[in-house]
């Protein structure tokens, strides 16, 4: 090599060294001074390389809402794209996402075999994700023969317990009497709920005060479950209230303020019960008070401790609905399971629908003047399932006629029913069978009603035509 | 300043070339692992940023440059540990990330000095065991291979800054009792390159029991996590039984899920005395009591309702008992410090919610933190602690791959692992084993009323009446739950004259389920201690009025209780199983004479007594099981007779079974058993005795599992099968005959036994048949006319002294039969006599047999494993150390001393 070609090259050498070391020296400057930049780097890869993945998949999902088969092309596309993938890297989740969306739109389009194929894939590319099996099994049914079952009998036999692998095995047997599999999947239904009541009663509308629940995870308890809620007070707060739902009982629930412990205002509850269980019962307006012994600076932090044993809970009905039920129970003998079912089934359909016409002063009854709504239920495992129904009305009435949902044989007692006014307290009308102005396709059964026919309701009257804001109607599925 | 510019261009290299290099291998390193953790894969378990992440990667860059001025260096207090593997493998395992699956390398392990053959594979659940350059490992043998008795092992990176605190944590395990698989610290090296300090965990599998000295199992994992997850279900293992796994498989049975499931059907319920009972024999509660022991003790409530449960099935103990895996020691109190309050009563998962309301639970728990903190445990265990934390230390100078790389903080973090095991060891001594303070009582109409408050269980109460009472009072407990009373019969012992009695009932205060426990703890539930009264009473005609109470507990001897004007009622209406034991002591003991005909499974809860000249016969199917002692004492010229009547199957259930602690005492005295299957089972019972009992027939004649017997002049004849069986027993028998056995005449798996002058006489297999680590010691009598005279496999231990063995096939044999026992068996016999057999030894070589001063007149052979030594004076004590050797063989093993048998 000329030595001036030797010179050259070392010194583009010398450059290139010089130039990569400021580089690393910048780099280390930014992690020492600047991380912000890195994290701006870090972002930018993440949405070039991964976000961009996921909208892709996502917009091609939304495009099932409008044009099925371009967002079937757009499907396929992506599941050329990802097939590849394992299931442990992102594109595999999009690839999941992806063929679980285009499963469901070749099975709206009629094209059950490609669909079949693309569950029977989804299937081996996730063995443990319980919806791609279920959703097979179900794509199977269009093409009948004993695949299905077959399928459906090895999940059984891995997850037994599960409350929507029971029940379809349940259905798939020709509710020959499997009532051990019924009676599972009532448990674990029970247990779901269990578990998810932090964020039910996150949820729940009536609480007043967000509650900023500290632990998401919750153990199995067989009695009680310890509820943790944490208020931020704002400066000059004297009293903290906190509003309950109906059918929620606390154990001594406390107020931890910095280093005192409060009990709430014994005004509101009267003493506790013997058990030290406050019970709301069917009270609408029920709160928690604490008085704080001195009026509390900014941003000073409230927390609330409690046993709490029932909470209102959105019932999930639907596995309740269509002929299972009805082919369950015609083949279910008398016991438990069959109460069990007949309860579940009746609060499901409290849950759907019921409905409240109210009359005015010509006390006739109209379309115009009623409202339908979903009954909340509550969750006990001992004496029924509480519901309570709240219809706003808005007009002065003179009678009310609660209409059950239209189930032959369905019993249910009410307990109550609150007519609430604008100004003044509730007006609450007893509804048991005695007191009753009329009713229609209901029998009564002791304190029970017992539905008789398709259209079940009770009339009740007011004393006298009142300007209503709301009526409540509060009972309990035995 | 022109030329001096020149050269100092000329020369900067020095600097940027080594910067620049550094900078291009971080760039390229990272990059990797930034594209394959943060870019391609979903990063399971937690979130993988390019500040911390870079930084530490450069940081780890910087050790390992460190380390090669280190080379050959090794943690001291370790073993090293050299994987040598291809790097194409690791390329490919690397690429496969997070993917677990895929082929194992293969490899080659060499470590004391031994090469092994090896398979490897990353293992883990999260990026936290396979993101950083320290990756935790599966070390797979060949399959004839063992390394400490393990086929398979896992070589964990220590998964908190504290280092060393997971191998603490099984090392606690193993003192307190529980089972949990072998731990070691090692030096891993990995192609010749330091990979840093691991931690050796044992992969639990079918060795892991028989290792542990525990009877083959099943051992099922229950793990609804990471790859186990299932979505789309709740991940709460006892709610579905069929994820649960079987990781280890006893051989002799497929896996039976049957326990799995009626435990998950048992927490399904409500919680009540019957459901308690039935989960006390479902699971082994002493098991589960020294587990959670460990639990309180590294504050560990990692096996929750989701993981990490490994539950063995003992087919013999019809039990569940618990394994220790993963235990994520201390790590709650890393976060938090010892400022905080810690919790008592780890209840992370249903079936710790169940057990926590049980007594002998709590009972069983109390006495494994009782020995813990009264025998030495915690002084051993902080000796075992130095030593780690000496080599966590040294780790952070020396370990290339230290994680996190920031060698002060992990100091700092070994410094408060130290400070802060004592603050929890502290407050758990004082609230188990130092609390107790008096208890309260307070009269009430006939009796008194008994409140505890804290966790140390009360053993005894003793009641000083100002009237003695007669010999016919009775004590009573009286329990009130859910408005309903239940009493109980307590055992009495009256002193001074009746004034005083003596009521040996172990009481406890209940828990309730308490808040989450403060602080940022990960899972933290717990429950507490709720006040609870006992209504004590005790009945007699005399009406006696209590006037001073005094309770005894395991420390502290006698303490007086604190009388009250009132106590209200605080029944233990949380707590179940409460007396139970007592309450079976106090049974009146049931008695048959005549001749009393059994059909179908017959139990009988307490004592039962069988008169002399009495006779039982079985119908086809029956059985017996007895759940107290056992008391047959027949005469010479009254025998009693046990028979299946009408022949009965070979193969069915055993005639009579007697099963638990209760039975401890039992004794069958001039008995003749007779039948077509086993014809006596002990299970878990100690101190029972036969004595001149007379056999026939069936197989196993006698079947002991984990319990202790003693045998004496008792005769077994044409036996199906072995006349005796043991798992994991201990027995000496004495002066007994075992005639014409279908198979061995003594066979032991596991367990202890001495035989004293017994004859062992044309069993088709072996006159003692020993394996699974058994110990066996045998004193005088002889093996004669048999298949084999001694037959010893997989490490079990046996000497002899004064055994004539005559006229067998094969005199001494010793093999592998299953390598995952790991040991070699080994025989000493001295001063013994051998002479009239086919072939003096059948030895599988590396199981070595000894014969010393004995006289053998039967054809050598020529073995490595062989050593004779005609003239060496036999040993005064046998080489074997065994538990007890119990009066009657002791003194059978210096006659056969004096005598010899030459």
């Amino acid at each position: 090599m000329p030595r001036h070609d030797g010179r050259r090259l070392l010194q583009v050498g010398r450059l290139a060294c010089a130039a990569v070391a400021l580089l690393a020296l910048g780099t280390a400057a930014a992690y020492r001074w600047a991380p912000t930049w890195i994290d701006a780097v870090d972002a930018f890869l993440v949405a070039r390389y991964v976000d961009a993945d996921r909208a892709r998949v996502a917009g091609a999902v939304a495009l099932g809402q409008r044009d099925p088969d371009a967002a079937i092309a757009a499907l396929t596309a992506l599941d050329d794209a990802f097939a590849d993938a394992l299931p442990t890297e992102h594109r595999g989740q999009r690839w999941a996402e992806a063929s679980a969306a285009l499963c469901s739109l070749l099975r709206q389009r009629g094209r059950t075999e490609e669909a079949i194929a693309l569950g029977k894939r989804r299937v081996a590319f996730a063995p443990q994700d319980l919806t791609a099996h279920l959703d097979l099994i179900d794509l199977l049914a269009l093409r009948g023969g004993e695949e299905r079952l077959q399928r459906l009998r090895e999940l059984h036999a891995l997850l037994p317990e599960n409350p929507a692998v029971a029940w379809r095995f349940l259905a798939d047997l020709g509710a020959r009497g499997d009532h051990l599999g019924w009676g599972k999947a009532a448990a674990a239904h029970l247990r779901a709920q269990r578990r998810n009541l932090f964020r039910v009663v996150n949820e729940h509308p009536t609480i007043m005060v967000p509650w900023l629940l500290s632990e998401p995870f919750l153990p199995w308890v067989t009695d009680d479950l310890v509820l943790h809620g944490e208020v931020t007070l704002q400066a000059g707060t004297t009293l903290v209230r906190i509003s309950l739902p109906p059918w929620i009982e606390l154990h001594e629930p406390v107020l931890q303020l910095g280093g005192a412990t409060l009990r709430p205002d014994a005004a509101a509850w009267g003493p506790p019960a013997a058990d030290g269980i406050l019970r709301t019962r069917d009270r609408s307006d029920a709160s928690l008070a604490f008085a704080l012994p001195a009026p509390q600076g900014p941003a000073a932090v409230a927390r609330l401790r409690a046993g709490l044993h029932v909470v209102p809970l959105p019932f999930p009905g639907d596995l309740l609905q269509g002929t299972d039920a009805d082919r369950a129970l015609s083949a279910l003998p008398d016991g438990d399971d069959r109460a069990l079912l007949l309860r579940h089934r009746a609060a499901a359909a409290f849950a759907r629908e019921v409905a409240l016409f109210w009359s005015g002063t010509d006390e006739s009854f109209a379309r115009e003047r009623s409202a339908t709504g979903r009954a909340r239920l509550g969750l006990t495992l001992r004496d029924g399932i509480p519901f309570c129904a709240e219809f706003a009305v808005g007009a002065a009435c003179g009678g009310l006629r609660f209409h059950a949902p239209a189930l032959a044989g369905l019993p249910f007692r009410i307990l109550r029913v609150e007519a609430l006014r604008g100004d003044g307290p509730p007006i609450v009308l007893p509804a048991d069978p005695a007191a009753a102005a009329g009713r229609h396709d209901l029998e009564p059964d002791g304190a029970l009603w017992r539905s008789t026919g398709g259209d079940p309701w009770l009339l009740l009257r007011l004393p006298q035509a009142v300007e209503l804001t709301a009526v409540r109607v509060i009972g309990v599925l035995p | 300043m022109k030329t001096a510019l020149r050269r100092l261009w000329v020369w900067t290299p020095i600097a940027t070339l080594p910067l620049a290099a550094f900078f291009v291998a971080w760039l390229v390193g990272f990059g990797a692992r930034y594209a394959d953790f943060r870019l391609r894969n979903a990063d399971p378990g937690g979130t993988f940023g390019m500040f911390f992440e870079g930084g530490d990667h450069a940081r780890y860059m910087l050790r390992q440059l460190a380390s090669w001025t280190r080379v050959g260096t090794v943690l001291p207090g370790t073993r090293s540990m050299h994987l040598v593997v291809p790097e194409a493998g690791l390329a490919a395992l690397d690429a496969r990330l997070p993917d677990l699956g895929g082929n194992a390398v293969n490899g080659t392990m060499v470590v004391d000095g031994q090469e092994l053959e090896i398979s490897l594979r990353y293992r883990g659940d999260f990026r936290l065991h396979w993101g950083s350059p320290k990756k935790s490992l599966r070390v797979r043998l060949k399959k004839r291979d063992r390394w400490l008795g393990m086929r398979t092992f896992n070589l964990i990176a220590p998964k908190t800054g504290m280092q060393v605190a997971e191998h603490l944590g099984y090392e606690l395990a193993r003192e307190l009792g529980a089972l949990a698989p072998y731990s070691e610290l090692v030096t891993v090296w990995l192609n010749g390159r330091m990979h840093g300090l691991h931690c050796l965990v044992e992969q639990i599998d079918d060795d892991t029991l028989l290792r542990l000295g525990q009877a083959p199992g099943t051992v099922w994992a229950g793990e609804l996590v990471a790859r186990d997850e299932w979505r789309g279900i709740d991940t709460n293992v006892f709610d579905h039984p069929g994820l649960w796994r079987a990781v280890a498989i006893d051989g002799a049975a497929p896996p039976d899920p049957g326990p799995i499931q009626r435990l998950c059907a048992l927490l399904d319920r409500p919680q009540d005395e019957v459901a308690h009972a039935e989960l006390r024999r479902l699971v082994d509660v002493a098991a589960f009591g020294r587990m959670s022991a460990l639990e309180i003790l590294i504050q560990y409530f990692h096996t929750d309702e989701a993981h990490n449960w490994r539950l063995s099935h003992d087919r013999f103990r019809e039990r569940l008992v618990p394994l220790v895996w993963d235990p994520n020691a201390w790590s709650g109190v890393e976060v938090v410090g010892p400022e905080h309050p810690i919790s008592l009563d780890p209840n992370p998962s249903r079936l710790h919610q169940w057990l926590l309301h049980d007594a002998e639970f709590l009972l069983a728990r109390h006495a494994a933190l009782e020995r813990f903190f009264g025998a030495g445990g915690r002084e051993r265990f902080q000796q075992s602690m130095r030593t780690a934390l000496a080599v966590g230390r040294a780790a952070t100078e020396l370990d290339p791959n230290l994680r996190p790389p920031a060698p002060d903080h992990v100091l700092g973090l070994l410094e408060g692992l130290q400070r802060n095991v004592t603050h929890v060891f502290d407050a758990v001594e004082r609230a188990f084993v130092l609390a107790g303070g008096a208890p309260r009582w307070t009269p009430t109409a006939d009796g008194v009323r008994l409140l505890l408050q804290d966790r140390a269980p009360v053993e005894s109460v003793r009641l000083r009446l100002a009237a003695p009472v007669t010999t016919a009072a009775r004590g009573q407990l009286r329990i009130e739950r859910g408005g309903r009373a239940t009493t109980l019969p307590v055992p009495l012992e009256l002193g001074q004259g009746g004034a005083e009695v003596d009521l040996p009932v172990e009481l406890l205060a209940q828990l309730r389920q308490a808040p989450r426990v403060i602080g940022p703890y990960f899972k933290v539930y717990s429950h507490e201690v709720a006040p609870t009264t006992w209504d004590i009473s005790v009945q007699d005609a005399s009406a006696p009025r209590t006037i001073e109470v005094s309770v005894r507990r395991a420390r502290g001897g006698w303490q007086p209780a604190a009388p009250a004007d009132r106590i209200d009622a605080a029944p233990p209406d949380h707590l179940f199983g409460v007396g139970e034991r007592e309450a079976l002591r106090s049974l009146p003991a049931e008695t048959w004479s005549g001749t009393v005909h059994v059909v179908g499974p017959r139990a009988v809860s307490g004592d039962l007594v069988l008169a002399p000249g009495s006779t039982l016969t079985f119908a086809p199917g029956a059985s017996l099981i007895v759940g107290g002692r056992l008391l047959a004492r027949g005469t010479e010229s009254q025998p009693i007779a046990v028979r299946a009547a009408g022949g009965g199957a070979p193969g069915a259930g055993p005639l009579v079974t007697l099963r638990g602690r209760g039975c401890d005492g039992s004794v069958l005295e001039r008995c003749r058993l007779q039948g077509p299957s086993t014809l006596l089972q002990l299970v878990l019972v100690r101190d029972a005795r036969l004595l001149d009992c007379e056999f026939a027939g069936g197989g196993p004649q006698v079947l002991a599992v984990h319990a202790a017997a003693s045998v004496e002049r008792c005769t077994f004849r044409d036996g199906a099968d072995a006349a005796l069986c043991g798992v994991q027993a201990t027995g000496a028998l004495v002066g007994c005959r075992i005639e014409r056995a279908a198979a061995d005449g003594v066979r032991l798996l596991g367990g202890e036994a001495v035989l004293a002058d017994c004859t062992m006489v044309g069993a088709a297999g072996a006159a003692v048949g020993a394996a699974g680590g058994a110990r066996l010691v045998l004193a005088g009598g002889a093996c004669s006319d048999c298949g084999r005279g001694l037959d010893l496999q997989d490490g079990a231990v046996a000497a002899g002294r004064g055994v004539a063995i005559t006229r067998n096939q094969d005199a001494l044999v010793t093999r592998y039969g299953d390598r995952r026992f790991g040991g070699a068996a080994r025989l000493e016999l001295a001063g013994c006599r051998l002479e009239g057999n086919v072939r003096l030894v059948d030895l599988e070589r590396g199981n070595p047999v000894r014969l010393l001063g004995c006289s053998v007149r039967d054809p050598m052979q020529n073995s490595p494993d062989l050593q004779i030594d005609a003239a060496a004076a036999p040993p005064g004590l046998p080489p074997v150390t065994l538990v007890d050797l119990g009066a009657a063989a002791a003194a059978a093993w210096v006659r056969a001393a004096g005598s010899g048998a030459r």
